[in-house]
Formats: structure tokens, C-alpha cells, sequence
């Protein structure tokens, strides 16, 4: 029969914290002849002249192994070699009395417990990585973006519908004369025009406990009173009031904020006549992209381009490719194929304002033009409306022939698709215009 | 009846049957360690921070150490109601400024603003004294930003459940526009979610948008010692007058 007594239950708890320490024992067996000869371990540390108040481990304390901590000899000054990429976190900087060194590419002998996320400080620290919010000081939710093509792509099914079309999607698909069908997407045009809502929750008496009048009996009476007394001892800094005077300095940003309506008054006055604003752009009219409305094309065209830097108008430059000639060895055979390379289309998609109002009207106007060097053929143009986007019925117009469609789409609203009735040849263009309304 | 002898064709059949039948019983036994159905929408193991019944300002206050040009910036902001409501900003220590349908006034982010309403449609008479908590900002366009104010747009159910004792908590956030009602909207109407008691009002407007203001309407009124003033006003945050612009010809 075995007994338990008090010594053995001792025992068994050092035995247990030996085990439980073994990150320890390791270091202990390494270096058992230090250990017996100094009863400091880490005396070398002290042997520095300079000892500086940022070392690692105290001089008194054993040494204890944690990950991808290496000791160093003690005449080895800054970071060992084998233990880190130090150079390029400051590594070059030497430290005297430091013994120990924690990088984050570790020696093999380090096993797999090494540091490898983040950067380390000269004091060997991890530090997190700096986390941008908001560097532009731009929140994209507050934009309603509409064009372009965004992932997954829209490609066309065999029975000539569009798949991949996500809502803010425009795109054009049409044949060349080499029989490729290809798809083209526009620019992306973003509005400024944030629209917010709200949740409320009202708490309280249910109804039933409102019948009874609680409510009523308590508000003349003011039992709130009562309380708003109590703390009356400790209410009595009267300093709240000097900050009422601070409040005539604002009285400064009247004149400011008259400036900025009376700008914005004037701005639909210029904006009124929105398809002849549009219409002057010679790079909608002629294809032309002149440097005096670089600016102003930019502007409509993106409406809020710069908190983006890869979004602008889009010009495709096509090399030409020279015509392939086959020559038999004969020169009385002469054969010469010409392939002509495929129609391109360039399509533009414009907004006549940069910011609306939920219930306001906005004008788009998209532009295609083949800019390639042969003709195409079934042409369509497809446009998905984003949500917040609604369709003004009749409102669209097109400068060739074509076949307007429109369908409900998942965003509930309307995706527009025009096919033009015409072949597009080299150099011809289109422009379809349309109005929307902010939700 | 004759026992045939374990040839090792039956031992190796035997073996396999039995390893099915050990996965069957292994599949039986991971269903029944599924997660319970009466445990829907966990938590995740986490709770959030910060909740709609905090005292006024600390979720303001928690935003300003956050990141974000959120300090010092006057937060144009516009109130609305139904009918004739006025609604009046704090001008001296306990005088309110005259009535205006469509205030419109530039809050701190952080601060609580008590505003008075009155001329409430079928309580002609009442005041209520609400406070509006600012928890965030929004980013227009230089020189847009009196013209894309946050609407604080209040109907008549709040004024309401106010004047019967009730606290409404309005959160209003701005909506993220890939997951918007397909609903037509204007500047002064804005789409009201009615929560439960039991949800968190921050939470669900988190979940929709980012909320930029948190409206609290109750019945409380103005102390009678003015000592208790600052406490009533929260300190008199400070703020900006917005004034209409006027007509042009």
C-alpha cells in the first residue's frame, strides 16, 4: 500500500514544474561546466566596460532560451552573424553590451520557431506594420461609380447574352470582319453623391406600461430633478461658461461659407445645357484630343478621378502591322494574302456632373468610335446601372441607328443595351446619351 | 450445418466492413459534434467595443484617437423634420437660438450637441431636448461640403415615443452604395430601419454603412440650477453657425 505524504506530494510538484519548464532545461545542460565554474552565467556580459541600461538579460538572472535568441561571445560586438538580417532594420548600429540577438531570419539551429512577420526594432521588438486608413482622406463609399468592367469579366454566351456583367459594368462587344468577337470596356465615371440612412431604436415603457402612466406621473414632478440636485456639489465649476465666448470666434466662418454656396450657385447655371457642354468637346465630336480641353475632358470624364491614379481616359495606340507576303520560289507565281487587322473600337463614357444629390439627374454620354483599321459589325453597347442609378425612361438617344433594350438587372435596376443596326467602319462613331436619376 | 474454415479472402473482407462501418459510426459522430442549431449568428467568440448604450460621447471620443483628419474639423450637418418642426443650436449658456426648419450647423466629431426642437405637429407647446452625438466625418469634395451636409432627418414617431417617455436612439450612417436600397431617396427623406430592443443600434448600422452620428431623443429638460448647466450641455462643445445662402437673381 502506498502512502502519500507531504514530501512526496512536493517531489511530485518540482518534478512537474521541471517538466513543465523545459525551455530551460536545455540551456542548463549546455553549459554545465560554466555553471559549475561561475556561478554566474552570463558574467561575460559584465565584463563590458560599457554596460548599457538597454541590455537583455539581467547579469544575475540565468539565462533563459527563447525563440530564435542566440547567445553571442562576449567579445562579439552588435549582432552575431548567424541570427538575423539585421542590416536593413538598423542592424549597422552597435550596441556594446548586447549579448543577444533576435532577428527575423534565424541560423538552422533555431528551428521553426523564428520571427518572420514582423520587422524587428535594434532592441530586437517586434513592431507592427504601419497601417494606412484613409491616406486620401477619400472614402469610396461615398462615390457612385459607374463604367469600366470589374472582375469576373464579361464575356458573351452562344446565345448572345452577357455574362460576367457585374452591376457598374459598360461594355461593347462586336464582330470584326476576321469574324472575332471582342469586348471592349470604358473608362469608369465616379459621381460624388453619398446618401446615408439610419436605424432607430426606441426603448422604454412597452405600451402596456405606458397605459398605466408611470411616464406621466413622473415628468411634472421630476423625480429627474432629484437627481440632477445631488450632484449638484460637485457641479459647481462655473469655467464651462468662458467657453461660450470662444464660440463668437466662429462667427468668422460666415464669410467663408457664403463663398462656397455662392460658387456652387453658379455652377448649375453653366451645367444647364448639359449636351451642348458635351458637345463642344472636339475629342467627342472629331476624335480630337486637344491640349487646351485635356483638362476639361478629364474632368467630365471622371467626374471624381483623383482619389483614383489609374483611372482616365483611355487611348488606344495600335501599331500596324506591315501585310504578309508570301512569295513562291517562282516569280511568275506571285501570291500575296493581306490580312487586314481587326477592327478596335475606343469607347468613352462622359458624366455632366461630378456630384449630385439623391433625386438629382444626370447626363451620360458614351462614345464609340472604331479606331481600328477594318470595319466591324453587331455592335452592342451594354450598360448595367448601378443601384443607386435609375433609368429616366425615354430619355436616351443615339446619334446612328440602333436598337434600344432594357431589362431589369440585380441591382433593381436597369441594364441599357443599344445594337447598332449599321456596320461601324473604319473611323465612324456613335454617341448615345441618356439621363439617370440619383436614388 | 458446416462452419467453413477463415480463409484470408473473409478475414480481408471482414476487415474492410468493418473499417465502414467505423467510418459510418465516425461520420454519425461528427454530425451529432456540429455546431447547434439553436446557436444562429454566433458571436465568433468577440463582443464589440463599443455599443449604442454608452453614455453620450464615448464612442465620439473613442473615434478621435482613431485614424483619419477626424480632429478639429467642423462636420456640416443638417436637420429636418416633418412639417414646421424648428430646431435651435445652443447660442449662450442657457439661451437657444431662434427656430429654423433647416439648420444647418458644423458639429466637432466627438462632441455632444444638445439642440432644442419645437413647433412639433400635434404638440404645439412641447420641447424636447435632444443631444446629437457626431462619431465620424465625411470626405467631399473641397468646397462641397455645406452642399453634402450629414441629413439628420427626424420624423414624427421619434418626437412621439419622446414626448411618451421614451428614449429613441437614431444612428445614422452613411450607406455603402454596392449594397443600397434600390429605393428613391431625396436629401431630407432618408430610410429608417426600426431595430428591437434587444439589437444593438451601432451594430446594425455598422453592418449597413459607416455611422458618422448617433440622435438621442427623450424627454429630458433643462435643469432648473444653472449650475447644472454644463452637465445639461455637455460642456458647450463648440460649433459652427451655416447660413443659408441667399437667393440670386
Amino acid at each position: 500500500m502506498m502512502t502519500i505524504t507531504p514530501m512526496k506530494i512536493t517531489l511530485t510538484a518540482c518534478l512537474l514544474a521541471v517538466m513543465a519548464s523545459g525551455c530551460q532545461t536545455p540551456m542548463q545542460k549546455s553549459q554545465p561546466a560554466a555553471g559549475l565554474v561561475q556561478s554566474e552565467p552570463t558574467k561575460p556580459v559584465t565584463a563590458t566596460a560599457n554596460v548599457h541600461s538597454y541590455q537583455v538579460a539581467p547579469p544575475s538572472q540565468p539565462v533563459t532560451q527563447a525563440a530564435c535568441v542566440e547567445p553571442v561571445e562576449s567579445t562579439t560586438v552588435g549582432y552575431s552573424a548567424s541570427c538575423g538580417d539585421i542590416s536593413s532594420t538598423g542592424g549597422h548600429v552597435s550596441y556594446e553590451a548586447e549579448t543577444f540577438s533576435i532577428g527575423d531570419r534565424c541560423s538552422p539551429g533555431c528551428g521553426t520557431s523564428c520571427q518572420t512577420a514582423a520587422p524587428t526594432t535594434p532592441h530586437g521588438y517586434a513592431v507592427p506594420y504601419p497601417i494606412h486608413h484613409n491616406v486620401y482622406a477619400i472614402d469610396p463609399n461615398e462615390f457612385i461609380c459607374n463604367g469600366g468592367d470589374e472582375d469576373p469579366q464579361a464575356f458573351l454566351k452562344r446565345n448572345e447574352r452577357l455574362a460576367g456583367l457585374n452591376l457598374q459594368d459598360t461594355v461593347v462587344h462586336y464582330t470584326t470582319d476576321a469574324g472575332d468577337i471582342d469586348i471592349q470596356e470604358s473608362n469608369r465615371t465616379c459621381i460624388y453623391a453619398p446618401r446615408f440612412a439610419s436605424v432607430r431604436k426606441i426603448t422604454g415603457a412597452r405600451s402596456g406600461g405606458r397605459a398605466i402612466g408611470l411616464a406621466g406621473v413622473d415628468r411634472p414632478l421630476g423625480p429627474n430633478r432629484v437627481q440632477f440636485d445631488q450632484p449638484n456639489l460637485t457641479m459647481t465649476d462655473t469655467t464651462e461658461l468662458a467657453r461660450a465666448e470662444v464660440a463668437h470666434r466662429v462667427d468668422a466662418m460666415r464669410d467663408r461659407n457664403r463663398g462656397v454656396r455662392v460658387e456652387n450657385v453658379l455652377q448649375p447655371i453653366v451645367a444647364e445645357d448639359v449636351l451642348a457642354a458635351l458637345v463642344g468637346l472636339s475629342a467627342l465630336e472629331l476624335n480630337q484630343l486637344q491640349e487646351n480641353q485635356l483638362a476639361l475632358l478629364q474632368e467630365a470624364a471622371a467626374a471624381a478621378v483623383s482619389w483614383t491614379v489609374d483611372e482616365s481616359v483611355e487611348v488606344a495606340i495600335e501599331d500596324l502591322k506591315a501585310p504578309t507576303l508570301t512569295r513562291d520560289q517562282r516569280v511568275e507565281e506571285l501570291t500575296v494574302y493581306d490580312f487586314p487587322d481587326a477592327g478596335r473600337l475606343q469607347i468613352v463614357k462622359l458624366a455632366d456632373r461630378k456630384h449630385a444629390q439623391p433625386g438629382d439627374l444626370v447626363t451620360f454620354a458614351i462614345r464609340v468610335e472604331n479606331v481600328g483599321d477594318s470595319a466591324v459589325q453587331n455592335v452592342t453597347l451594354t450598360d448595367n446601372l448601378t443601384t443607386r442609378l435609375e433609368y429616366i425612361e425615354g430619355s436616351q438617344t443615339c446619334s446612328g441607328g440602333a436598337e434600344f433594350a432594357s431589362e431589369s438587372n440585380a441591382g433593381e435596376s436597369l441594364t441599357l443595351q443599344w445594337k447598332l443596326t449599321d456596320k461601324l467602319r473604319v473611323g465612324e462613331s456613335v454617341t448615345i446619351r441618356f439621363q439617370c436619376k440619383v436614388r | 450445418m458446416t462452419r467453413r474454415p477463415n480463409s484470408p479472402l473473409r478475414i480481408l473482407v471482414a476487415a474492410i466492413v468493418g473499417s465502414l462501418i467505423s467510418i459510418h459510426s465516425f461520420a454519425i459522430s461528427a454530425v451529432a459534434n456540429a455546431a447547434d442549431p439553436g446557436d444562429f449568428l454566433g458571436s465568433g467568440g468577440q463582443h464589440r467595443v463599443l455599443t449604442d448604450a454608452m453614455p453620450p460621447g464615448s464612442v465620439g471620443q473613442s473615434r478621435l484617437s482613431g485614424p483619419g483628419a477626424v480632429q478639429g474639423y467642423f462636420q456640416p450637418v443638417a436637420f429636418s423634420g416633418p412639417g414646421n418642426v424648428g430646431f435651435s443650436m445652443p447660442e449662450s449658456a442657457n439661451y437657444f437660438g431662434s427656430p429654423n426648419p433647416k439648420l444647418q450647423v458644423g458639429l466637432m466629431v466627438g462632441g455632444v450637441y444638445r439642440f432644442r426642437i419645437t413647433g412639433i405637429p400635434g404638440s404645439e407647446g412641447a420641447e424636447l431636448y435632444p443631444t446629437i452625438e457626431l462619431i465620424d466625418r465625411i470626405y467631399p469634395p473641397p468646397g462641397l461640403a455645406t452642399t453634402f451636409p450629414i441629413p439628420i432627418n427626424l420624423d414624427q414617431d421619434d418626437f412621439e415615443a419622446a414626448l411618451a417617455g421614451q428614449l429613441v436612439t437614431r444612428v445614422i450612417y452613411l450607406e455603402d452604395p454596392d449594397t443600397a436600397a434600390p429605393l428613391a431617396e431625396t436629401p431630407t427623406t432618408s430610410r429608417t430601419i426600426d431595430l428591437a430592443e434587444y439589437q444593438d443600434a451601432l451594430e446594425v448600422g455598422d453592418r449597413f454603412g459607416r455611422p458618422v452620428a448617433i440622435v438621442r431623443i427623450g424627454s429630458v429638460a433643462p435643469p432648473t440650477a444653472d449650475a447644472l448647466m454644463p452637465q445639461f450641455f455637455f460642456g458647450y462643445p463648440l460649433w459652427a453657425p451655416i447660413y443659408q445662402p441667399a437667393a440670386v437673381q
